[in-house]
């Protein structure tokens, strides 16, 4: 087992224990799973559609831009700083549809997403994260 | 004087009475009595016809209750239902607002019979001056009572105490109410007139009553009046008090022998009686005064004569009836026993005297003046065996009158005439001091009593005093004695208790039972008695030696529970608000706890109380509709339960095609809008973007 195999291990089971806890805190608000499941459209967004394009954006343009920028400044805990700052415009755009600590709690996987990106280069890494962790969330949701 | 009856003629007796000196009649009472050939039929009043039935009502009772009806009267025809012994009757009098204000009585079966009253016309063998008219007690004659194979029914010229004069008992009703004057109400008999009498001559009547003071108030005095057919006074009816009607124009009657007590009581020596009276041998009397217009007989005032008044007061009711002892000593139940003592003061006594047992009045002194004289501790013990019994003393309330009717012309009169007596109320009704037996130190008398109280009711929790007085019970005047009584709630249960004599020579036995509000009859022989509301608590105590006959007795005294929950005075039965929180009982579902009323669940726990109200799992701290069970949550706090909301959280989107129904978010870290299909500028700037990057991977980078 070399560093890589540790750090997406750790990457995808950190993930069913942030929804876990996502769930503790929202645990009064509910989705109808099966309204969810039951929308190909919308199973297709979350899962696929908006991750892909989510991490293209995100990561793909706005965090490598960024890291252009902020090179010559030292990571921050292991997160370069652009990673830092993509991951703050992560969180401002999901206030647009979500409620404010939703949005302040997608800050963590999207560092996580980033650090993948920076560490590989690569987008595929933090779009395949994205994807399993959203589908983590819709499996841990308590109905 | 033929007397023939149903079984058949007998024999014949006295000469006939062919209506010598009276042959003609006007104003003739009906009656079906003929002197003259006297037919009793069985189960049919003799001398029926003459007492006008409209004002009355006539049952037949037994002897040991005379409120009840154990058969009736035909008023049409004077028939009866058959009677035997222990059965009498009684004449209830109403006046014109249907109020009973009278009892007739006679005498008891086989002596007497109902309705009580009958005319008698053409008796000739009245002496001295007397009607050979009669009106008097529907009675027969010792030895051919009613039992016999010839009943011999009496007359006007019947001997002495052969049961001649029918009793009127004045009632309360008749004090409820006094005049300017201080008259009563009156008690009215009425009369039918013979319609085929056409002469015009004066008839005569003598009128054999008592009137009896059961008013419970002292009286001093009365008024009879007659009236005719229209209801007023009438020269052609009129009233005489027999003076100088008499033997060769003698008066008929002397002054104290018109309206007089008992003459066994108040009376001199003579023929036939052989004793002077018990109390006095001079007559208590009232000197009865007729009007000028002669139609109406009254007195007010002092009683006069013996020492009645100076030992009772005036005219005494039934309430305060002293207790006499008496011996029966010809040994026969049917006549009147002897009075040996009577309970009370001796004339002349200080009224601060504790009253007690008395003799007479000594008329012999051959041993000293005995007069009042205690009875020895002998001869009470003597006076408690066979053929003696403790009595009320009944004639201190009877007032015997003696007066004649004179009936006039039946053109004038009409088809009726009224007989009116009205009592007359004194002002002293201060009752006599031996009255109250309970604050007596001792008691006096062998019949005992049983008490309870509080009664009629009582409060559910209270504690019952039991109380027996009896004078047979003090065997031993030095020691303390026992007695047991058994207590039977109307639940079933049956408590038997002690009672201790209060002291060692009282006769009066006391003790104390606790009562417990319960659902249900409680435990025998606790010590409690359980009790809800309306349970009946009866007391039993058994006289071994009780009554006139001394027989044993069980006597019994009740009292009801009540429930009062909140202690407002009013009991639960009657109360609105049993516990006076505010909630009537009908919409109360706690009507006993003042702290609840309302239980949405019906649990049994009162919502006050309950943490979950509407026992739907959600405790009412948590609930949003702590009354409702099919509702606990409302997220967008509209009003509607998320149950029935069909957009919980008031997003516009229906809950059926919200994949977060109750707003939130999807899961994943997505900028998805979960409440649009359609792409928004979001998500059209962020594939701008995604799409830009493979482009400046390729040429920008």
């Amino acid at each position: 087992m070399n560093n890589i195999h540790i750090q997406y291990g750790a990457a995808i089971i950190a993930a069913p224990l942030f929804v876990l806890f996502y769930i503790s805190l929202f645990q009064d608000q509910s989705v109808n799973l099966e309204v969810l499941l039951s929308d190909k459209k919308a199973l297709f967004f979350l899962l696929i559609f908006y991750p892909v394009i989510e991490e293209l954006a995100f990561r793909g343009v706005i965090q490598e831009y960024l890291a252009t920028k902020t090179k010559q400044y030292s990571p921050l805990f292991y997160f370069s700083l652009a990673n830092i700052f993509t991951s703050v415009l992560f969180v401002l755009m999901h206030f647009v549809h979500h409620s404010p600590l939703w949005a302040l709690l997608v800050f963590v996987p999207s560092l996580i997403f980033g650090y993948f990106k920076d560490q590989y280069d690569r987008i595929f890494p933090s779009i395949m994260l994205h994807m399993f962790y959203n589908l983590c969330s819709l499996f841990l949701i308590v109905q | 004087m033929t007397i023939l009856t149903q079984k058949g003629i007998v024999g014949l007796s006295l000469v006939t009475a062919l209506l010598l000196g009276e042959n003609a009649y006007a104003g003739k009472i009906m009656t079906d009595a003929n002197v003259s050939d006297i037919v009793v039929t069985e189960n049919k009043q003799f001398g029926f016809g003459g007492w006008n039935f409209d004002n009355i009502d006539v049952r037949i009772v037994s002897t040991d209750d005379f409120s009840g009806r154990i058969g009736d009267f035909n008023t049409t025809d004077g028939t009866y239902t058959p009677m035997g012994l222990e059965t009498s009757f009684e004449s209830d009098i109403s006046n014109g607002e249907g109020v009973v204000v009278g009892h007739l009585h006679g005498k008891d079966w086989p002596v007497g019979e109902p309705a009580g009253i009958k005319i008698i016309n053409g008796d000739t063998s009245v002496k001295h001056g007397k009607p050979f008219n009669c009106i008097m007690t529907s009675s027969y004659v010792d030895g051919a009572y009613l039992d016999n194979q010839l009943p011999e029914p009496v007359l006007c010229s019947g001997d002495f105490q052969s049961h001649k004069r029918f009793k009127v008992n004045l009632l309360p009703t008749t004090v409820t109410e006094v005049d300017a004057e201080g008259y009563g109400k009156s008690v009215d008999l009425v009369f039918n007139l013979d319609a085929t009498d056409t002469n015009v001559t004066n008839v005569r009547y003598q009128v054999l009553q008592k009137a009896n003071n059961y008013t419970g108030a002292r009286l001093d005095g009365f008024k009879v009046e007659v009236l005719d057919a229209n209801g007023s006074k009438n020269a052609a009816l009129t009233l005489s008090l027999g003076e100088g009607e008499g033997d060769e124009g003698a008066n008929i009657w002397t002054d104290n022998e018109l309206a007089n007590f008992s003459h066994g009581l108040w009376g001199p020596e003579d023929l036939p009686r052989f004793e002077n009276g018990f109390f006095d041998k001079v007559r208590a009397y009232y000197p009865a005064v007729l009007s000028d217009d002669n139609q109406t007989i009254s007195y007010q005032g002092d009683m006069l004569g013996g020492n009645y008044q100076e030992i009772f007061g005036n005219w005494l009711p039934s309430d305060w009836a002293p207790m006499g002892i008496f011996n029966d000593d010809d040994f026969d139940p049917l006549t009147d026993g002897k009075l040996k003592a009577y309970f009370g003061l001796a004339p002349g006594a200080d009224v601060n005297t504790a009253p007690d047992w008395h003799k007479g009045q000594d008329y012999n002194l051959t041993d000293g003046d005995q007069s009042w004289e205690v009875p020895s501790a002998n001869e009470i013990a003597q006076w408690t065996g066979e053929w003696y019994a403790e009595e009320h003393i009944e004639d201190v309330l009877n007032l015997g009158l003696n007066y004649i009717i004179n009936v006039g012309e039946n053109a004038k009169v009409g088809s009726t005439f009224t007989l009116r007596i009205t009592p007359h109320v004194a002002a002293d009704q201060t009752p006599p001091v031996y009255v109250d037996t309970q604050s007596l130190e001792s008691y006096p008398f062998s019949s005992g009593v049983v008490t309870v109280s509080p009664a009629p009711v009582f409060t559910a929790g209270e504690v019952l005093t039991l109380g027996v007085s009896d004078n047979d019970l003090n065997e031993n005047n030095e020691t303390n004695e026992t007695v047991t009584v058994q207590v039977v709630s109307s639940e079933g249960e049956v408590e038997d208790v002690t009672l201790t004599e209060t002291d060692v020579d009282t006769s009066k036995f006391e003790a104390t039972l606790t009562t417990e509000l319960s659902s249900g009859a409680g435990i025998d022989n606790d010590g409690m008695m359980s009790v809800m509301e309306g349970t009946a608590v009866t007391v039993t105590y058994t006289d071994v030696r009780h009554g006139a006959e001394g027989l044993e007795e069980n006597l019994s005294v009740m009292t009801t529970a009540e429930v009062d929950t909140d202690g407002d005075g009013i009991s639960d039965a009657t109360d609105p608000d049993d516990d006076n929180d505010g909630v009537l009982d009908d919409d109360d579902a706690f009507p006993e706890d003042e702290g609840e009323s309302v239980d949405t669940d019906g649990d049994g726990i009162g919502n006050n109380e309950d943490t979950d109200d509407d026992n739907d799992g959600v405790l009412d701290d948590d609930d949003a509709f702590p009354l409702d069970d099919t509702e606990s949550v409302d997220t967008d706090d509209d009003g509607t339960g998320d149950n029935a909301d069909t957009d919980d959280d008031n997003d516009g989107i229906l809950d059926v095609d919200d994949s977060t129904p109750t707003g939130g978010s999807s899961g994943g870290g997505c900028t998805y809008n979960p409440n649009s299909k359609h792409f928004d500028m979001t998500f059209l700037l962020m594939m701008g973007l995604g799409l830009f990057y493979p482009f400046r991977r390729k040429f920008l980078k």
